[in-house]
């Protein structure tokens, strides 16, 4: 009996690949071809509804060079059930590392509750992850379903906080330089800044992995060169092992294919861009040509719920 | 010239613990440089329905936040200093998730003699409401002291009356018996994940365990330090977290 329960156990995460794609947000647009610019074919950008003035703040940037980002409205995680929750994020199994994470009990009324990893069958998140942070990760999962299910090859994938530091068309240009560089077929994301920026604008450069539950967490593993890489491949490109930030990226077919398995696979742990593990091929710019709005000046829509009001 | 003596003994001691600067150790050192408030880091570890036990709870206002943070939670507060206590029992009369006692949870049961600090001038001395179980030492003792008697309840029978075999959060300040008592719930500490208790680099009153020896002792008990906040050679406030939590977070 104990053998069958540990087998159930073992299978839950292989059960929920259907109820992941169920919680994507489904986009449908007119007039595709609005959306492309050169070798890219469709430019996206990820906004919450009741944010119209990032949004605007962000593409008129764009517009000045003729740029038409596709407003993808956002999967609001604040208004995420338990029931909805309990399908996205990592069952604890046998086997698995316990670690310190967040949970959303229906009986908590919504609010997380930070616990350590004890009960085998509960879903559960990493520490502190809020739900604001979970539809935001949702909100990618949709858009990269929506690229994959129109055959894009090539796609720009922005976050409603970016700042424009160059003419955004020069990026046309390096991703032929970059297909030229390596081959058109090896490389997965490029990013269009070099690092994610903190409040003073100083880069926080991103070597190593964060811990998860259902992966090897030594040492060794999670800062192995794969994982800690900064390799200057070009003057333009810089080949990398991880990254912060999700806010403008390049991302080629396989790359989409990559992200949406391993979500699929391994479910919402992490947040979004802390999830390097996934066997990604990372480049990034070696200066801004699109990077972030600096945080400290940022509306952060994946903190607090009283953003809600 | 003896008064002059006395208040210039005084004011060696009140000039270190009204000392400005805030030290910190601890993991966090960093985060909390930039915050004025150090005492709460416990709600980054606890389920959102928490047991919380607080010895020395008459900062309501602390009580009064846990509260609202976590209403579905348990949260037991002793407050033996009957200065204190008509006071806390009005603010926390509101929230059916706080239990009061005018008991002190300590070692064993039974009244004990209980010390209300007291400047030359019959004023508070201190942090406002100071109160130990300890005595003051010499030569301050004739001018510090209030003596009372206050009740105590053994903490380990306590939890077993109240069937509590779940402690998420430890908070105390028992001024300067602190680590007394954590050394002997040792058994009850198993389900901890946050201990916050109130630290003395130095110490005007007798036998006070000073931080130094309890941040070894609390390593000892499975407990690592999170973060401490501090005045030199004065008081503070140290949080420990346990230590599979610990390392799970930072090794």
């Amino acid at each position: 009996m104990r053998c069958l329960s540990r087998l159930l156990l073992l299978l839950i995460p292989f059960l929920g690949i259907a109820a992941l794609r169920d919680s994507f947000k489904k986009i449908e647009v007119d007039l595709p071809g609005k959306y492309r610019m050169g070798n890219i074919d469709f430019v996206y950008m990820i906004n919450l509804d009741h944010r119209p003035q990032k949004f605007a703040d962000a593409s008129i940037q764009l517009l000045k060079y003729e740029i038409c980002p596709y407003r993808v409205s956002a999967i609001n995680g604040w208004e995420l059930t338990s029931k909805q929750l309990d399908q996205l994020g990592l069952t604890y199994v046998p086997g698995m590392t316990p670690l310190m994470a967040t949970c959303y009990p229906e009986e908590a009324d919504g609010a997380p509750s930070y616990e350590f990893m004890q009960e085998y069958g509960k879903v559960y998140f990493c520490h502190h992850m809020a739900k604001g942070t979970i539809g935001c990760y949702l909100s990618h999962l949709s858009v990269l379903q929506h690229a994959y299910d129109a055959g894009y090859e090539t796609i720009w994938v922005m976050e409603d906080d970016i700042l424009v530091e160059l003419d955004p068309w020069i990026l046309v240009d390096l991703i032929s330089h970059l297909d030229a560089l390596v081959g058109r077929e090896n490389w997965d994301v490029l990013f269009t800044d070099p690092d994610y920026r903190l409040a003073k604008g100083q880069y926080a450069i991103a070597k190593g992995l964060p811990k998860r539950p259902d992966f090897d967490n030594s040492y060794e593993e999670r800062y192995s060169p794969r994982y800690t890489m900064q390799v200057d491949v070009s003057p333009h490109f810089r080949r990398i092992g991880a990254r912060f930030g999700a806010y403008s990226m390049i991302l080629r077919r396989s790359g989409i294919r990559k992200l949406l398995d391993f979500a699929e696979r391994h479910k919402l742990f992490l947040a979004y861009d802390l999830d390097n593990i996934c066997e990604m091929r990372r480049y990034a710019c070696r200066y801004d040509v699109v990077t972030q709005v600096p945080v400290v000046d940022a509306i952060t829509d994946n903190g607090q719920s009283e953003i809600n009001e | 010239m003896r008064f002059l003596f006395y208040l210039l003994l005084l004011s060696l001691v009140l000039g270190p613990m009204h000392g400005e600067e805030l030290l910190f150790e601890g993991v966090w050192k960093e985060v909390l440089k930039t915050r004025t408030d150090s005492g709460n880091d416990a709600y980054l570890f606890l389920p959102f329905n928490p047991v919380i036990v607080m010895v020395g709870g008459y900062r309501s206002g602390k009580v009064k936040k846990l509260a609202k943070m976590y209403p579905k939670g348990q949260i037991f507060v002793f407050e033996s200093n009957p200065e204190a206590f008509p006071a806390l029992l009005k603010e926390v009369a509101f929230f059916g998730n706080v239990f009061v006692s005018n008991a002190l949870l300590y070692l064993g049961s039974g009244t004990f003699p209980f010390y209300l600090y007291r400047d030359i001038y019959g004023e508070p001395f201190g942090s406002d409401l100071e109160c130990s179980l300890l005595e003051p030492s010499e030569p301050l003792s004739p001018f510090l002291k209030k003596i009372t008697n206050v009740y105590c309840l053994s903490f380990t029978n306590w939890c077993q009356s109240q069937k509590l075999f779940h402690i998420d959060y430890i908070d105390l300040d028992l001024g300067g018996c602190e680590w007394d008592l954590l050394q002997n719930i040792s058994e009850i500490l198993g389900s901890v994940s946050v201990i916050h208790i109130r630290t003395h680099e130095t110490s005007f009153k007798r036998d006070t365990i000073l931080f130094p020896d309890v941040k070894k002792g609390m390593e000892g008990l499975g407990f690592n330090l999170l973060s401490h906040w501090f005045c030199e050679l004065g008081q503070g406030e140290a949080t420990f977290i346990q230590r599979k939590i610990f390392d799970a977070m930072f090794k």
